[in-house]
């Protein structure tokens, strides 16, 4: 079983978050950054796989130089190797899904795995247009992956409004993960050690033969509004003319 | 020179930060209740290997340096003094003597276990009559047919209450003084040993420490460990690496407190603005980083020596005197800047300078170790 897993590198979502002052990003200074943590999910179902069927888990990201450090964390939570696809402005989903579909094509997996949404841009796009690009079949927002004998379909349990579905897919498949499919185990100390030695190759987009024009352009990032303080009122009749007249939400 | 950690260091931290605050943090709250150490964590550190950090692959250890053993140390006693306390004796005192001088058996039997957290160790050491005065251990062993037998009892041993063996010191020649000093394995299941009770303490809550007394306990010859009255000069080998870490410690420690008050600091407002803006508040958080800054450095540095396999006697005294009397201090500003919030129990901030304290205390006070470093100096 070989398994293509996203790595996304993502600002710690406990982290204030400031935005630069031209707000052509945000700052980057003396913040932490980590897996995206539905990408952990996604690593760790890939090990748990391997675990069981033996094969290889092959992490990918997309993104600056530095994402190598959340590729080495991957690594060392214990998947073989890396491919990090330099690209130092800001992709957008489809452009991570088009060099999804290159190396796909290189690596030839028997599945991709990534999350179903990265908690920075919450674009939530790219397994879907990956699998588009690809023409292969998907299954998102998986709680649950079961895998037949031979590998040749996964039954996958999707959580959706009011309950779950389970969707049957062919592999080789996209299928994105949601939190409740595992725990991701912590990275052990002998493993964290190993991780070092372990290969991560440098994929620049032209070199994948993918075009580096981004659809979406990031025009500038807004801080969120200060809240105002409310306002006291003196009486329940007060409040609904208030409510009507000033927030006119009745 | 380089002060940078590696790669592999600085992953490890994240990692160890994590554990800690997911996996341990839901500990302390019951720990501080019942003083009661939650003894499944030793095999859940095990199995990550934080329990055989710096000791070589082939007896199950990770293979990484101390340095990194000292960063896993001061991440978990942010988190939890207390374990940090009694993971690092199982650790340093109780399993790292039997790797360093014991033989192949004692090592399978002993510190293999140890390192996956099958085997709790203690160290017994301090005794009711002896603490800082180690030559004048009153325990003894005397030779018997088939092996030894071993007489006395042991106080404030850390894991005591629940460990599964005893890296004892006992005197096998009482009128030699230190020369006359052996360390022996004893299995705590062993006829005539008796572990006693947690015994009450100020803080460090959960972190059990008990005695042990040992009536006519019959050990057999395999259970010397290293040479006869070579035991004071392994102890001492085990004391300087102790002391590192528990300088790392303090450091964790002063940082969970220091991170804190900084937080508070910025937050709490009074004559309308940030109380960090008065130069009372800001002044004191600026020496708390300063002096947090300086304890890792010297922790640091010991590890280094230590790696290197140079003296380190005077800067392993100094790094655990400097970092837990500076853990004092920085407990004591955090507690002062959140005021009644700080004296209160539903903050950390009294649990830190409870904790503080025995830095100060075990494994050398402040006093002996000033001792130590005069000597070394030539006084």
């Amino acid at each position: 079983m070989k398994v293509l897993v996203a790595c996304k590198r993502v600002p710690d979502p406990s982290a204030k978050i400031k935005v630069k002052q031209d707000g052509s990003s945000i700052e980057a200074e003396g913040l932490k950054f980590v897996i995206s943590a539905l990408d952990e999910v996604a690593i760790e179902e890939g090990l748990r796989m391997k675990e069981r069927r033996g094969g290889e888990v092959i992490l990918f990201s997309v993104g600056n130089v530095q994402a190598e450090e959340q590729l080495r964390m991957g690594l060392a939570m214990g998947a073989d190797r890396g491919i990090l696809v330099v690209y130092e402005g800001f992709p957008d989903s489809d452009l991570v899904a088009r060099a999804i579909a290159a190396i796909f094509r290189e690596e030839q997996p028997d599945l991709v795995l990534m999350g179903k949404v990265s908690p920075d841009t919450e674009a939530g796009q790219v397994g879907q247009l990956a699998a588009e690009y690809l023409g292969l079949p998907q299954a998102t927002f998986a709680s649950k992956i079961e895998l037949d004998a031979d590998g040749s379909k996964a039954v996958v349990t999707r959580e959706v409004e009011g309950g779950h579905e389970r969707v049957e897919v062919q592999l080789p498949a996209v299928i994105t993960c949601d939190f409740r499919l595992n725990t991701p185990r912590y990275a052990s100390v002998p493993m964290i050690m190993k991780a070092r030695a372990k290969p991560i190759t440098k994929a620049p987009l032209d070199g994948l033969g993918v075009e580096a024009i981004a659809k979406v352009k990031l025009r500038n990032l807004l801080p969120s509004p200060q809240r105002k303080a409310g306002v006291r009122v003196e009486s329940v009749k007060d409040l609904l003319r208030c409510l009507k007249e000033e927030a006119k939400v009745i | 020179m380089d002060f940078s950690l590696t790669p592999e260091q600085k992953m490890f931290q994240e990692a160890v930060a994590r554990f800690a605050k997911e996996k341990l943090e839901p500990y302390v709250k019951t720990m501080e209740s019942t003083d009661r150490f939650p003894v499944e964590v030793f095999k859940v550190l095990g199995e990550l290997g934080y329990l055989g950090v710096h000791f070589p692959p082939e007896y199950g250890g990770s293979g990484a340096d101390f340095t990194t053993f000292c960063i896993f140390i001061e991440e978990v006693s942010k988190v939890s003094p207390a374990i940090g306390v009694n993971v690092l004796l199982h650790t340093l005192m109780g399993s790292a003597p039997v790797f360093l001088v014991g033989n192949e058996d004692q090592k399978q039997k002993y510190f293999v276990p140890a390192v996956t957290g099958e085997k709790v160790a203690a160290a017994g050491l301090t005794e009711p009559n002896v603490g800082s005065s180690a030559a004048d251990i009153e325990t003894t062993a005397k030779k018997v047919n088939g092996g030894w037998l071993i007489n006395g009892s042991k106080m404030f041993t850390s894991n005591g209450p629940y460990c599964d063996f005893i890296t004892l010191v006992a005197s096998t020649d009482r009128a030699k003084r230190h020369k006359g000093i052996s360390l022996f394995l004893v299995d705590s299941r062993t006829s005539g040993v008796t572990l006693g009770p947690n015994i009450p303490r100020m803080g460090i809550m959960g972190g059990e420490a008990g005695s042990v007394a040992l009536e006519n306990v019959h050990v057999p010859q395999e259970a010397l460990l290293g040479e006869e009255g070579k035991g004071f000069y392994y102890l001492m080998e085990a004391l300087n690496a102790t002391r590192v870490a528990l300088g790392a410690g303090a450091v964790g420690l002063a940082r969970a407190a220091f991170e804190r008050a900084l937080q508070y600091a910025k937050d709490r407002q009074q004559f309308g603005q940030p109380i960090g803006k008065f130069q009372g508040v800001s002044f004191k958080l600026a020496d708390m980083a300063l002096e947090i800054e300086l304890a890792r450095l010297m922790v640091y540095k010991a590890a280094w020596l230590l790696e290197r396999q140079e003296k380190v006697v005077k800067e392993a005294a100094m790094a655990k005197l400097f970092a837990s009397e500076m853990a004092n201090r920085v407990a004591h500003r955090a507690l002062q800047i959140h005021g009644g919030y700080g004296y209160a129990k539903e903050q950390p901030l009294e649990r830190y300078y409870r904790d503080a304290r025995l830095f100060e205390i075990f494994q050398g006070t402040s006093e002996i170790l000033r001792v130590i470093v005069s000597g070394q100096l030539g006084l």
